[in-house]
């Protein structure tokens, strides 16, 4: 039986290591991402619980209210729009499980690889033969699982970039209707208080999510670049193709 | 890594590979053993994920990785067996992987993957080939869900981290010990520390007094034969143990 050498050994060792520094790079641009989004749900329910209260106050204020009340059914279409994403924003901290995941199989990677070069480098017998053709099998399982793993993480980056977009959105307009329902305060006469408390208050919410969504935005742009570095340095690694003629003797016969 | 052959009988043989010179430094050494008869190989405490590449290199130029049908961990620790998802991955599905019942849903953090055989606490008998195996309970001799492989052909018992040894980092071309009397200051504050029950040691000494054994392999350092199995279980049975429960009281904990 032929001998076959694991093919380009050094280059491989390089590249896998290449990618291992890409995910790890990944890591504080994901956490800040996420760090800041975690106060998301806790922002859009202040926002939903805050614009209940303006339009019992708008109620209250009879025909003075009428512009306040229109203004809070904006804020609650604006609630359900976060709401919505913040399901998808909880989807992003998925991107730790799959980053950590994509470690883990390429440290099984290096082993796999080191694992080759030591059957190898042994007088090579009818099993040590045998085993290289496993080893090459198992590790083609782990190049398709990192290159889905990595395909996730582009998933997941992207996704955190929608919310962000979305967040930006509502923080504009959420802004707006604060600056309107203080103009309405001004001619509401009794409910004046009321009016201007509902007014500041949201303001305050409202640049709590722009400091939020700030700082996920920048967590964003970094994971965006480092996804991008990441996918060139992995398409080295998923070109690397088995031997063909290893497959008919393994195929099926071991767990990938 | 080197491979060593205590014995051999037909196809029947215990291969024990030792002394891995790939490993990194910070990592402690293995003893590994194979176990092959009739065509059917197992593999006692495979080592950790940092020794996988050597051990895979060595086993596979006396086993052929088909024929590994059974894994045993004598305990929990990552030394033992947190190269478990890769020796999954290159065994044929079905490889069974014994381990005490306290422990398959921990062990799972090394590979969720793998079906374990949970061995109850009072042991359990697997036919390999030709021959009978019994997993012996070694509870509270370190870990308390632990065991030992009795292997009554060879007369032989690969006892997990009883009678380990921490040796010194200079090169060492035997797996037997030779000077008892020397060899007791590598296992003894190892064994003052990692044993804490008096009575699970006196009943673990007392069964393996009660075997009939030529040699004796630990998971660390050197392993006993001969007149050195009796020697080292009458060093175990004399030996003051739980050298850690002194901290409680305020005192330095003896090495």
């Amino acid at each position: 039986m032929s001998k076959i050498k694991p093919a380009g050994t050094r280059r491989y060792r390089g590249v896998l290591k290449q990618v291992e520094g890409r995910i790890r790079a990944l890591f504080p641009d994901i956490n800040r991402a996420n760090r800041a989004m975690f106060r998301l749900g806790d922002l859009s329910e202040d926002l939903r619980i805050l614009s209940l209260n303006a339009e019992l106050a708008a109620g209250r204020a009879g025909p003075k209210g009428a512009a306040v009340r229109a203004l809070t059914q904006y804020t609650r279409g604006l609630v359900r729009r976060l709401a919505e994403i913040n399901t998808n924003a909880s989807g992003v901290m998925s991107l730790y499980d799959t980053t950590t995941s994509a470690l883990r199989t390429l440290r099984h990677l290096r082993q796999l690889e080191e694992a080759s070069v030591q059957v190898d480098i042994a007088d090579i017998t009818p099993s040590g033969q045998k085993a290289l053709d496993v080893l090459e099998h198992v590790r083609t399982g782990q190049l398709r699982e990192m290159a889905m793993r990595i395909a996730n993480i582009n998933d997941g980056t992207a996704r955190l970039g929608r919310v962000v977009n979305v967040v930006d959105d509502v923080v504009s307009q959420a802004a707006s209707i604060a600056t309107n329902i203080a103009a309405e305060a001004v001619t509401a006469g009794s409910h004046e208080g009321e009016f201007k408390a509902v007014s500041e208050t949201m303001t305050r919410y409202v640049e709590e999510l722009r400091v939020m969504n700030d700082q996920a935005a920048r967590g964003l742009r970094g994971a965006l670049e480092g996804c991008k570095a990441l996918t060139g340095a992995a398409s080295i690694l998923t070109r690397h193709q088995p031997n063909p003629a290893f497959q008919p003797a393994v195929q099926g016969a071991h767990a990938g | 890594m080197k491979c060593y052959k205590p014995f051999a009988q037909g196809d029947h043989r215990w291969l024990v590979f030792s002394q891995d010179e790939h490993k990194p430094g910070s990592v402690v050494d293995t003893n590994q053993v194979a176990i092959t008869s009739g065509g059917h190989a197992i593999l006692l405490d495979p080592g950790g994920i940092e020794v996988f590449p050597s051990m895979i290199g060595a086993l596979v130029q006396e086993v052929d990785l088909d024929s590994v049908s059974h894994i045993f961990l004598s305990h929990q620790d990552p030394d033992v067996g947190s190269g478990l998802a890769l020796w999954r991955q290159v065994t044929l599905p079905g490889t069974m992987v014994h381990i005490s019942a306290l422990w398959p849903s921990y062990v799972a953090h090394f590979d969720s993957d793998t079906h374990f055989s949970p061995i109850p606490d009072e042991g359990a008998e697997l036919t390999l080939g030709g021959t009978a195996l019994r997993f012996l309970p070694s509870h509270y001799m370190h870990s308390p869900g632990a065991f030992a492989v009795y292997d009554p052909t060879a007369r032989a018992l690969f006892s997990g981290d009883i009678g380990a040894a921490i040796l010194p980092g200079t090169p060492i071309r035997d797996i037997w010990v030779t000077d008892f009397n020397n060899h007791v200051q590598y296992m003894d504050g190892f064994h003052r520390r990692i044993l804490a029950c008096r009575e699970a040691r006196d009943a673990w000494v007392e069964m393996v007094a009660g075997l009939t054994l030529d040699f004796i392999v630990p998971q660390h350092g050197l392993a006993f034969r001969g007149q050195d199995v009796p020697r080292f279980l009458d060093w175990l049975s004399r030996l003051e143990i739980g050298s850690g429960v002194g901290a409680y009281r305020g005192r330095t904990a003896r090495k």
